[in-house]
Parts: C-alpha cells; sequence; structure tokens
C-alpha cells in the first residue's frame, strides 16, 4: 500500500520547518523527474512536501544588482522571461530544450539541479554564467556556487533539512557571448547525449573571458577548468585547441544514448561549434 | 463445389459513388478525443480483481523449486497460480511450444512464472514480491547467429538445433543463370528487433459465468479466430470462449494471439472473480511480440540492360523464445515481394530458429518490410552496377495486370508504374539526384541526397485456413430504419468502422447518423479472421458491396407494396425509396422498416453478404497457388541531409505515392500513409529493442527505446494513383502494411546518394554514420 503523507506549506519558513522534522521528506515542485523516480523504485513510502504554494519560490527578480531566480520557477515561464531573454539568452534556450511541452509546463529550474542528473540541460548555462545557489534550512540561508553543488549522479551538497530557494546570475559583462548545444539522438523530446554551454567574451577578436560546461559526458556538470591560459589569444586560432582541452576535460561513458567515443567526438564538434558561433 | 471462384466469372467496375473516395473524419474520432471512449484498460466489472505475473529474471534457466507460501497469506491476495498447480496444455498460433505458466524451464527474460489475483495491482506487486523461485541458471542463446552452432543451448527438446521451421522454396535452375549472366550481385543485410509502440498495452478483462464459460473484453486484432488458440491455451471447448472486442490502442500486428488474454483467463479461473489482467509497458516490452529480426543473404542475376533474371534468398530468421507466427512471417519474407518484379527464376531457404530472448511476431509488413529493405537497398547497388537510374531498373522489371509469378500468384490490378512515376516527379528526383551531386563536392559539411524504393503487400494472404478465405457482413435495419453492420474484420484504429460506414452511407444513400459499427462480439458476428494481412478493406468491403446491394433490394421490394409502384420504378435517394417518373413519391426507411417488422413480426430486416477473393487458392505443398486477390502497390521517396560531423540525418521530406485500387475514405488512406511513412522512418533511423549480454533489454522503456515524436516527422506527401482493383465490389485493395514497407530502404538509398556510405543493418544512427564516415575518409 502507498504510504503517503502531503503537506502543503505556504512559505519557505513552514517548509524548511516541515523537513527538518519529517523522515522521508521529498519536495514535490514539478514532480516530473519525482514521480518517475518513485514509480521506477516500487512506490517508495514519502512525506511529500508540495512547495508550489510558496510564492517567494516563483519569482524571477532583480536583488542585489544580480538576477534573482526561484527554485520553483517553471521551464516554460524560464522561456518566456524578457529578462532572461536579453542577459541570459542561452538559460531560456536551454530550458526550452528540456521535455516536451507538458513537462516544461511543470517542470522547475530548481528541480532540475536537485535531480542532478548529469545530462540537466539548465545547469549548463546556469554555471557558464557564474550562478550561485541560495540554500535554506530553519538554521538560515547559505550560499554556494552552482558548480560546486553536485556531488555525484542524483546527488547534491543539500543537507538535510535544506532546500534550494533559488539562483542568483551575475549579470555578463558587455560583449559577453552564450552558446549552447543538445546533441541528442532525436530532436523531438530527449535527453542530451552531450550538452555545452559556453559563455565568451571577446575584445577586438581577443579572448577576454571563457566559460565552458560540459553535460552528460560525466558524473557531474563539468566546469571545464584550465582556459584561462587563452584569455588574451585569438579565438580563430585558439579555438580548436579549447576543444581540445575541453574533450580531454570530459569523462564519458557508453551507455544506450550514445558510446563513449562517440561523445567524446561531439563534446569536440559541439565545443567548436559554440566557439565558432560565439565570434560572429 | 469448388470454394475457389475462377477468376474469369468476376469483373466488377467501378460505381458512380457520392461518398466512397471522399475525406471523412473517423466516426469515433470525437469520442476518442475528448476522452469518452472506453478502452480495455479502462475496463471495470463488478467484483473485478487485478492480474499480475512474475516473470523470469533469467534468459534461460530450470526452475527448481517455487515457494508461495507467503504470498497467499497476504491479505487481499486470492490466488497464487504456478505452472506446477494449474491444468494447462502447450498452446501457439503455429506451434504449440508454450505454457501460460513455465513449469520446469523459463526461456526468457519475462517469462511467466507465477501469478496472482488480487484487489488491486500495488498487492499484486507485493504478492509477487513474496514468491521465492529458485533458479538454476543454464546457458543461454542470445544471438541467432549462435542459434544452430554445434553445440549451442538446446531451447526446446522437440526442435533439435534450435531449428523451428526450415523452408526451401526452389523454383527454375537457378545456377545456369548465375554461371552465364552478365551481372551478379551479392549482399547481405540486418533487419532488427522492433517493438511496435502502439499506445495501450496488452491486456483483457476476464470473467466465467457458471457454466464454464469465460468472456474475454480483450485488446486483440482476431477474436473470432484466436479464441481457437485460447480454447488450446485454457483447455476447454472453443465454444466456451467469447471474445468481446471493444477499443483498443491500436497493435500493429502484436495483437493476434497473446499470452495475456489465456492467462488473464486462467486466473479468473481460479480467483472465481472477473479478472484484469494487462501489462505495463516495461512488460510489454520485455514480451509483447515485436518485429522477427532477420539475416538475408541475396544474390540476383542481370542481363546487361537491367534485365532481372534469377533471385536467391536465403534467410535466417529470429523467432525468440516461442514461435508465434514466425514460419509464416518468415516465409512472407522470402516470396512476398516476387510480386512486384517479374522475375522467372527465384530460390528462397529461410531457417526460423529459438533464441532465449523475447518471442517476436507479427508487426506491420509481416517479413515484408524486412525483405523490402534488403531487397530494394539491393537493387540500388545493382542499379549503380549497371550505370541505371534506381527507377529506370524498377520500372525495366515491374509486373504488370494479369502477370503470373513463379509461385502462381496472379496481379490483377497493378499500378506501380503509375506509382513510381508519380513519386519520381513530385519528389523531383532526377533533377535532385543532380543538383545533390554538385553540391556534395562543395566544401560543405552536409551533404544531401534522395533515394526511393517501391513496395508491394497483398490484401489478405491466403495461407491460415485450408478450407477457408473471405470476409462476411451482416446488415441489421432495426425498425426505426437504423442500420447496424457486424463484420469480423475489426477496427484498431485504422479506421475500419468508418470505411464500412461510408460503403453503407453511400449504397443505400443514408446518413452516418443512422449507422453504427458495433464492437466485434464473437457471440454475434459472422465468422472472419480478423485485422491482420491487410485483409479489411478489401474483404470486408467485398462482402459489404453484396450485404447492401441484398438490402437495397429488399427496401425497394417492399417499398414497391407502399407505394404501389414497380420495382424498376424505384431507386435509393436521402434515406428513402424515390420514384424515378415521379419524385414526389416516396417512402422513408423508418416506414420500411416498420413495415418489414410488421410483416415478418419482429424481424428485423437484415442484408447478408460474404465475399470469396476470385483466382485465390490455399498453397499447395510446395507453396505453389496464388494468395491474394489484391496486391497493393506503392512508391515511397525521402530527401535527406546528413551532418558529416555528427553523423545525423535530418529528413527533409518524404512521399509515398500508393495504388489501393478505389479509394474508399481519402482522409484516412492519408493518415495512414502519413503513419506508416512516420513509423518506418523510426525503424530506419531509431528504433532498434537492445539486449544487453545477461540476456536482459536494455532501453525497455520510451525515454530509451525511441520512436519519432511529431517534432521529428518531417512534411509526408501521401498520394494514390488511379486504380481499381476489379476482383471485388468497390474496387478498393488495403494500405495498411504497404505504406510502411518502401520507407526504411527509401531512406537507406538517400543516405547512400548523400554520403557513398551503405549500411547493411538497422537502424541506421547517428553514430554509426560517423564511424562509416570515419572509416571511409581513413580516420
Amino acid at each position: 500500500m502507498n504510504n503517503i503523507t502531503y503537506h502543503a506549506p505556504k512559505t519557505i519558513a513552514e517548509a524548511v520547518s516541515l523537513l527538518s522534522e519529517v523522515q522521508e521528506a521529498r519536495i514535490l515542485a514539478g514532480g516530473t523527474d519525482l514521480i518517475a523516480k518513485w514509480k521506477k523504485s516500487h512506490f517508495f513510502d514519502m512525506n511529500l512536501v508540495d512547495i508550489r504554494n510558496i510564492g517567494e519560490l516563483s519569482v524571477i527578480e532583480e536583488r542585489e544588482g544580480r538576477l534573482f531566480i526561484g527554485a520553483g520557477v517553471t521551464m516554460d515561464r524560464v522561456c518566456e522571461n524578457p529578462a532572461i531573454n536579453e542577459k541570459f539568452p542561452i538559460l531560456a534556450e536551454a530550458a526550452s530544450k528540456v521535455g516536451s511541452v507538458q513537462i516544461r509546463n511543470l517542470a522547475t529550474i530548481g528541480g532540475n539541479s536537485c535531480n542532478a542528473a548529469p545530462s540537466a540541460d539548465t545547469v549548463l548555462p546556469l554555471i557558464a554564467y557564474g550562478a550561485d545557489v541560495c540554500i535554506v534550512s530553519k538554521s538560515g540561508e547559505r550560499r554556494c556556487a552552482l558548480k560546486d553543488f553536485f556531488k555525484g549522479p542524483g546527488k547534491t551538497a543539500l543537507e538535510k533539512g535544506e532546500m534550494l530557494k533559488g539562483f542568483s546570475l551575475p549579470y555578463p559583462a558587455h560583449g559577453t557571448v552564450g552558446m549552447f548545444v543538445k546533441h541528442s539522438r532525436r530532436p523531438g523530446m530527449d535527453l542530451a547525449t552531450v550538452g555545452v554551454a559556453t559563455v565568451v567574451r571577446l575584445d577586438a577578436g581577443k579572448i577576454a573571458g571563457i566559460h565552458v560546461v560540459l553535460g552528460a559526458v560525466g558524473p557531474v556538470p563539468i566546469d571545464v577548468e584550465g582556459l584561462d591560459v587563452f584569455v588574451g589569444k585569438e579565438m580563430g586560432a585558439a579555438s580548436e585547441k579549447i576543444a581540445g582541452v575541453c574533450t580531454d576535460a570530459a569523462k564519458p561513458i557508453t551507455d544506450v544514448r550514445g558510446s563513449k567515443e562517440y561523445r567524446s567526438e561531439m563534446v569536440r564538434r559541439s565545443v567548436a561549434l559554440c566557439l565558432e558561433g560565439s565570434s560572429k | 463445389m469448388s470454394l475457389t471462384t475462377k477468376e474469369s466469372e468476376v469483373r466488377y467496375e467501378k460505381g458512380d459513388y457520392s461518398i466512397i473516395g471522399s475525406r471523412r473524419p473517423y466516426v469515433d474520432a470525437i469520442d476518442k478525443v475528448t476522452g469518452r471512449t472506453v478502452y480495455v484498460t479502462d475496463i471495470s466489472l463488478p467484483g473485478m480483481l487485478h492480474g499480475r505475473a512474475l516473470r523470469s529474471p533469467h534468459p534461460h534457466a530450470r526452475i527448481l523449486n517455487i515457494d508461495t507460501s507467503a504470498a497467499e497469506k497476504l491479505p487481499g491476495v486470492k490466488c497464487v497460480l504456478t505452472g506446477k498447480n494449474v491444468r494447462q496444455k502447450k498452446w501457439g498460433p503455429v506451434t504449440k511450444d508454450e505454457y501460460l505458466l513455465a513449469i520446469d524451464k523459463v526461456n526468457f527474460v519475462g517469462d511467466e512464472v507465477a501469478a496472482v489475483a488480487a484487489v488491486d495491482e500495488e498487492t499484486c506487486e507485493e504478492a509477487l514480491s513474496l514468491i521465492k523461485v529458485e533458479y538454476e541458471p543454464l546457458p543461454a542463446v542470445l544471438s541467432m547467429y549462435d542459434a544452430m552452432k554445434e553445440g549451442a543451448p538446446q531451447i526446446h527438446g522437440e526442435f533439435p538445433g534450435n531449428v523451428n521451421h526450415h523452408f526451401h522454396i526452389p523454383r527454375g535452375d537457378i545456377e545456369t543463370v548465375f554461371k552465364n549472366a552478365y551481372f551478379v550481385h551479392e549482399g547481405q543485410y540486418e533487419a532488427s528487433l522492433e517493438y511496435q509502440a502502439y499506445i495501450e498495452p496488452m491486456g483483457g478483462v476476464s470473467v466465467w459465468d457458471n457454466r464454464g464459460n469465460v468472456t474475454i473484453y480483450a485488446g486483440i486484432q482476431t477474436p473470432t479466430w484466436s479464441r481457437n488458440d485460447y480454447a488450446v491455451a485454457l483447455d476447454v471447448p472453443v465454444e466456451k470462449v467469447r471474445i468481446v472486442q471493444p477499443p483498443f490502442g491500436g497493435g500493429f500486428g502484436a495483437k493476434l494471439s497473446q499470452q495475456v488474454h489465456p492467462l488473464g483467463a486462467l486466473i479468473a479461473r481460479h480467483a472465481k472473480q472477473p479478472v484484469r489482467f494487462c501489462l505495463d509497458r516495461v512488460e510489454d516490452f520485455q514480451c509483447g511480440l515485436p518485429r522477427v529480426p532477420m539475416h538475408f543473404k541475396l544474390k540476383t542475376a542481370w542481363d546487361k540492360d537491367g534485365k532481372y533474371l534469377a533471385k536467391k534468398v536465403d534467410i535466417l530468421a529470429d523467432q525468440g523464445a516461442y514461435a508465434s507466427y514466425g514460419a509464416a512471417i518468415t516465409l512472407t519474407a522470402m516470396y512476398r515481394i516476387d510480386i512486384m518484379y517479374q522475375v522467372p527464376i527465384v530460390h528462397s531457404e529461410a531457417h526460423l530458429v529459438y533464441t532465449n530472448k523475447v518471442p517476436t511476431g507479427c508487426f506491420r509488413g509481416f517479413g515484408n518490410s524486412q525483405k523490402h529493405f534488403a531487397h530494394e537497398s539491393h537493387l540500388d547497388e545493382v542499379a549503380e552496377h549497371l550505370g541505371m537510374e534506381p527507377d529506370a531498373l524498377r520500372l525495366r522489371n515491374i509486373a504488370v495486370p494479369g502477370y503470373m509469378n513463379p509461385h502462381g500468384w496472379k496481379a490483377n490490378s497493378v499500378e506501380i508504374e503509375a506509382c513510381i512515376k508519380t513519386g519520381m516527379a513530385r519528389s523531383d528526383f532526377h533533377e535532385k539526384r543532380k543538383k545533390f551531386f554538385s553540391f556534395n563536392k562543395t566544401e560543405s559539411k552536409i551533404k544531401k541526397g534522395i533515394g526511393m524504393a517501391p513496395c508491394v503487400h497483398v490484401s489478405g494472404n491466403r495461407s491460415f485456413i485450408k478450407p477457408f478465405e473471405g470476409g462476411a457482413v451482416l446488415l441489421r435495419m432495426n425498425e426505426q430504419g437504423k442500420v447496424f453492420v457486424y463484420c469480423n474484420e475489426p477496427d484498431m484504429g485504422q479506421g475500419i468502422r468508418t470505411t464500412l460506414t461510408m460503403c453503407v452511407a453511400d449504397a443505400l444513400k443514408l446518413d452516418f447518423d443512422h449507422i453504427t459499427v458495433p464492437d466485434p462480439d464473437t457471440d454475434i458476428v459472422p465468422f472472419g479472421l480478423g485485422c491482420f494481412a491487410s485483409r479489411g478493406t478489401y474483404m470486408a468491403t467485398g462482402a459489404m458491396h453484396m450485404a447492401v446491394n441484398d438490402m437495397k433490394t429488399k427496401l425497394i421490394k417492399i417499398a414497391s407494396q407502399i407505394l404501389e409502384l414497380p420495382e424498376e420504378d424505384l431507386t435509393l435517394e436521402n434515406g428513402a425509396v424515390v420514384s424515378l417518373s415521379d419524385p414526389s413519391k416516396k417512402v422513408g426507411y423508418p416506414e420500411i422498416a416498420w413495415k418489414h417488422v410488421c410483416d415478418y413480426p419482429g424481424q428485423h430486416m437484415l442484408g447478408i453478404g460474404h465475399f470469396t477473393p476470385a483466382g485465390v487458392e490455399y498453397p499447395d505443398e510446395k507453396k505453389y497457388n496464388n494468395i491474394s486477390g489484391g496486391y497493393a502497390f506503392g512508391c515511397h521517396v525521402a530527401e535527406v541531409e546528413v551532418n558529416t560531423e555528427t553523423g545525423q540525418v535530418k529528413v527533409n521530406e518524404m512521399w509515398g505515392i500508393h495504388d489501393v485500387g478505389q479509394p474508399i475514405n481519402e482522409l484516412a488512406l492519408e493518415g495512414q500513409i502519413q503513419g506508416g511513412l512516420a513509423q518506418g522512418y523510426g525503424w530506419a533511423l531509431m528504433e532498434h529493442l537492445r539486449y544487453g549480454t545477461d540476456g536482459k533489454i536494455i532501453n525497455a522503456c520510451f525515454l530509451d527505446y525511441q520512436v519519432p515524436t511529431a517534432a521529428d516527422i518531417p512534411k509526408i506527401n501521401a498520394e494514390l494513383v488511379d486504380s481499381f482493383e476489379w476482383t471485388t465490389g468497390f474496387g478498393a485493395k488495403s494500405i495498411g502494411e504497404c505504406c510502411f514497407i518502401g520507407i526504411a530502404p527509401a531512406l537507406q538509398n538517400a543516405i547512400y546518394n548523400a554520403i557513398g556510405v551503405r549500411f547493411y543493418e538497422l537502424p541506421i544512427t547517428a553514430e554509426k554514420i560517423l564511424a562509416a564516415l570515419r572509416e571511409k575518409n581513413g580516420l
């Protein structure tokens, strides 16, 4: 028999107090991952904490000179929001490639991170734009860089009693160009075989800043390190080398979506494609 | 009296149709899209329990012991069955090789070991988890290529070497032709395991009465015919088995005789309450009846002008753990295509083998799709060798009306030439080939290609029951003048209900609201084989033609009495019988129907029709004799772009041009053609049910077993060429399978045209393409 207790807190305070008190708490935001997992794992018992009534989790607004996106904002709102489209266009693009229309109407940007799937689409641009996560618990609020949030497939830095409140993104400097590639078997609806987000700033053809994040090619999203050496270099000359560094950073495995060799090749090609797009 | 109507006796003429040939939405469409239709999965009966099966986790293992005691004690559990505690016989539609519940040995991952009935599905699940089965794993055969090897594990003792059937059909002296021919070509091709992916998994609801009669509400294409199989499985006389076929979510061939129905009935018999037994999607992937994988060795001989001299094919077919329809499917793969080309000498041989994988069965094309992939790829290779255009090679060899092939099959209406020529013209095939040839020489990482393949299928295949072929329709007009259509060519979403409605409306001049086609119930409908082998339209409308004429005669006779006018002066118009000489004199059907009910107290007026396809005979022991009266033809064309950096294929546009005789419902035909091409596109480029080395399917879900979504499917152009099949009343041939068959080889040929690399196994994925391109370029 299913043993589920349903809770519908109206405030963050109520929610975090529930999370610290009850056993087997599961947060229901969009439910698109949770319910699938619940069905697949033989209907485990849970204290279901539905956070959809908490208004503060669904805001998109400017705070402290940065953009705050609540964890409960659905993917369709991410796709359509003018501020996101203007300042963080590849976040909107990545959100538009999550699941299907029906999924995007329910799934949330916070859930996409908290589910911690290596293939999560919106995580890549968020990291590339340098997003921080705001984590709340009964004892207060803490922040960390999103890139440090992921601890393994399905594992995050969230401790018991904590929940994700939202993302805080610094506005990119003028001249910054983001590019996103989701390589999948089927354009219609699929998980990424390889995902790539790049955020590049050029100054007279020379690289002034570069950030590359890879998805589905390791246990957690990979924020490629060691790209600072290319700052000051001509993009045209450096792009092949950067793609090489990224390919070396990827740790793909073979699964039903693709072999590690193919994935590796798609990382190289997708990064090159992004960099080429950034210089246009 | 011979059961076969001589072909010379039959020559139907095209009528002056008003409804037939128009575009009509399905009569049941609105109920379906608004959620009113009650599907099999929705059925709930008073006191109904739920059934679930415990399935083998091993591909091949001996059952040492089963302990059900804990499950039996669980509250809510009504009964727990195992192979040891129920009476059962082996059953199967062709070979009787399968138990409902395994007794000593399991033969694939998913094989049923035990079954429970309980108050709800969750209790069933819990009960299953309490059943302890002790297995002794055995070595398994996981590849058809290993099945016949010396020392291979033996799956069924009665079939040494794991060979269920070996067929050899030689026609003519082929070796001499090969020795003397201008050009001989050989190739090998492999068609993969494809899942039907219908929207509703297999299932049924069974209920027994106190006289030992069982009613199964079943998602089934063959209600009347499958009763025989189910009676064997349940070890009861066939008259005890009644099947009601409610609307169900598609079948594409998988839903002929299925394990799920007799097993559900078996559980219900022991539970002594109605039982709903429906598979979940994972089970349906695991133990549905997906397409029979096949390997082809093809060898063909040609003269220098492209005349097709001889064809030799050697097939290895994988039927999985149990035979289902494997034998008939393999036979079809061997020679069905021989009615499309005039090839005087044809040899075919096949081995159908058991493996420890999912039993494979019928799927749109029935072996003929697999063969078309191999053969139409092969013919493109031949055309290139001979320096001919692909369509020119085909046109040089296609069948013509009246063509009798080496198997004794005779084609009546044949418009394959029009199909090919229209396909070439609509797709601008030759111009594009030229344009793409120049384009592909540029540095672009995108390469473009266009490819074609013609196709053929039957409209009914006489090879299942020796004394029977044909179809029947019974029309009943009730006392209000409403017509009910009873027929055993059932609707499974393909729209035959609308087809039959249109025929009645056209012939009896009656509006759709006064015509109903009830769900088939084997206690009520005439005998018939059901929905497979693209039988429906050809057989049912053939019978319908006779039935409407019968009813028309009766309507006019009674109207003549009411109106006191001679019968010759009367005609049907707008739901009434009307005088030709004075149209003001008329009588509506309700009045006629009421008079019939009064004159013959209580009797409804009947229109009786039966149809025997002319010139069709059961094959002799050498598989000789014409098996179908209506061969349907088509030509498929696909235009693609291949990204040489990723291997991804973008299909820009597809064309399906078909000869279906007289079209009945052009809207439904367009839908069938689009659906067929879309499904074939999935088979060609995406779909593959894959097994791991542990004998388990690794992609038994729609996330990992991908079918094309609406967002992936390109523009599909459907067109029908002018045709009339004179052996059946309304001149209609069937579309169901033919519209699937040509597109996979057309896509293969288009990809070859783009990148100059040919793929000999399906599906042609991006990863395979990229690897092949790198090999070609020596990387």
